[in-house]
């Protein structure tokens, strides 16, 4: 007899079941199975703190060079250098 | 007149035949202002004077728009809703709704003595009613009460907050509001109709703060045009009054109302995950996406971070763009973007898979296009090769990955059980069933999250999982 669900849709089904596995877990269980698996579990979670910092960081920078941006400009506005025609 | 009462049929006459009606009147009082109190003096005529109040939106020069005359419905009533959110678009200008429910409309005849309608009461219940709400309770309800003296316009904004996942109580009376508040409350926004019988809105509103001053709350007061107008309004400067009705402007205003989390707070807030809220988010993000990386090339990491990135863009730069709403916590706010972001893409691939594979008449599987020429695919069918290869390939190389983790777990007929159910889509109570006790289970899916989360299967390391040992 032929398994006629998509394989896509298994694997779907799947990781769905595995990630929420992971919810029901608590911190304690949770450190004991990254300690388990070889891994340090408080460098991991600092891992992943910075690579939130990391996602965070770029559109502050951008917000920064914004605001730097509109400083100069407002500047050069005021001395009357630049920005003229 | 005539002409508007003939459009309704001889029985009870539908939604449709009332909208209807509504409109051609809304049309006659445009064109000649003075029909319209003829109407009210006809309407009181038939009806009896026992209720004053004004009907919602129609602004009366004798009675001020906080009456207090008449009590009109003496009961907590479950919410019925029939109605949709586009209802909102229909001005309130159904005439007398207060006395709807207890007016038999086939007596509404000429010279029919008809029973003042608010001395038959409606049912009332000894106990609070259900929340009644199609959404299971879970992190996305929020909870309303509407306080509404007008039945149809109590089952407007019911009906609207439900389509914007709140669960609504109802109350039709002051007193009712209030009690209903101290048993319940807080709510994520109290709607009040200014014009509340017997207690003015700002009145219970002034209630309501007393017993929690953060209360969000909404005033309705459509008979005014600007909120200078709006007697008492300095009395409630932190209350949004809403003049305008239209789904637009509830929207916004509902909306304004929210926590959401400014961009600080959501710095503050990743500074603030503790250790195992951080090693959660990285494992759940690496459990969403472990066995697709063959076609996704996205690992846990990226997930998580694309989920930051798109609610520090927030809505307002459109796209997919997401706000915390801090009446979850950061992290369930998290995992439910990134539990989005992944459905999309699944529902993205699905789309594009359903297209393209069919069965044959022996129950075999085959692609619609493998005898048929790209240029020819692209002429009939509108669709880029390209995109029906990808299918294909993803089908492929999911088909492997599936065989390996077969191979992975070979030696454990029990993980195999537990995968084979989860890929059939069955819960955890239905695998039980099936004769695994609850610590085997959780022993089986332990094994399962080490393999396949583990450091050495891409899990800790970030690396590309091919769905081979």
């Amino acid at each position: 007899m032929t398994d006629r669900i998509n394989p896509v849709e298994k694997l779907e089904k799947i990781m769905e079941q595995l990630a929420d596995s992971v919810l029901e877990l608590s911190d304690e269980a949770l450190l004991a199975e990254i300690t388990e698996s070889g891994a340090d579990p408080q460098q991991e979670a600092e891992r992943t703190r910075s690579l939130l910092r990391h996602a965070a960081r770029p559109q502050e920078v951008d917000q920064r060079l914004a605001n730097a941006g509109d400083t100069t400009i407002s500047n050069y506005s005021r001395t009357g250098k630049g920005l003229s025609r | 007149m005539d002409q508007i009462h003939s459009e309704l049929p001889p029985d009870e006459p539908s939604s449709e035949a009332l909208r209807l009606a509504i409109d051609a009147l809304r049309l006659a009082f445009k064109e000649r202002p003075q029909l319209q109190e003829s109407f009210w003096v006809l309407v009181h005529s038939i009806l009896g004077p026992a209720d004053q109040t004004p009907p919602a939106n129609v602004p009366t020069r004798t009675s001020a728009p906080c009456s207090d005359v008449g009590s009109p419905q003496d009961a907590i009533h479950p919410v019925v809703d029939n109605s949709s959110s586009d209802l909102m678009e229909i001005e309130p200008i159904i005439p007398n709704d207060v006395q709807k429910p207890t007016v038999d409309e086939r007596d509404c005849s000429a010279g029919t003595v008809v029973p003042a309608p608010l001395q038959a009461p409606l049912p009332r219940w000894s106990v609070l009613p259900p929340m009644d709400s199609p959404i299971p309770m879970n992190g996305r309800n929020k909870s309303a009460l509407v306080i509404e003296f007008i039945p149809s316009l109590s089952r407007m904004f019911t009906a609207f907050l439900k389509s914007d996942h709140y669960l609504v109580r109802t109350a039709f009376q002051s007193e009712d509001a209030l009690r209903l508040y101290r048993d319940c409350g807080p709510f994520e926004v109290v709607v009040i109709d200014y014009r509340m019988p017997t207690k003015n809105g700002v009145d219970i509103a002034l209630d309501i703060l007393k017993q929690d001053p953060t209360q969000p709350m909404i005033i309705i007061a459509p008979d005014y045009r600007s909120e200078v107008e709006v007697p008492r309004r300095k009395e409630l400067m932190s209350v949004p009054f809403l003049l305008d009705m239209r789904n637009s402007r509830f929207r916004k205003v509902l909306d304004e109302l929210q926590p959401w989390a400014t961009r600080e707070e959501v710095y503050r807030a990743i500074t603030e995950l503790t250790a195992g809220e951080l090693l959660k988010l990285r494992k759940y993000g690496e459990g969403r996406v472990c066995l697709s990386r063959g076609t996704d090339h996205r690992t846990g990491d990226d997930l998580l971070q694309e989920a930051l990135r798109l609610t520090l863009e927030g809505k307002e730069s459109g796209g997919n763009g997401r706000r915390w709403n801090k009446r979850v916590t950061f992290v369930t706010f998290l995992i439910q973007a990134m539990r989005s972001i992944t459905r999309r893409r699944k529902d993205d691939n699905a789309l594009l898979a359903c297209d393209t594979f069919k069965d044959d008449v022996e129950g075999q599987e085959y692609c619609l296009f493998d005898h048929v020429s790209a240029s020819d695919r692209n002429q009939f069918f509108g669709y880029a090769s390209w995109e029906y290869e990808m299918a294909a390939d993803q089908r492929l190389i999911a088909e492997e990955t599936w065989n390996g983790i077969l191979e992975q777990f070979k030696d454990a007929p029990e993980a195999l059980f537990v995968l084979r159910g989860w890929s059939k889509g069955m819960t955890k109570k239905e695998i039980m069933q099936q004769g695994l006790s609850e610590n085997q289970y959780r022993a089986t899916v332990r094994r399962i999250r080490m393999k396949l989360l583990g450091p050495t299967n891409g899990g800790g390391g970030g690396e590309k999982h091919d769905g081979q040992d």
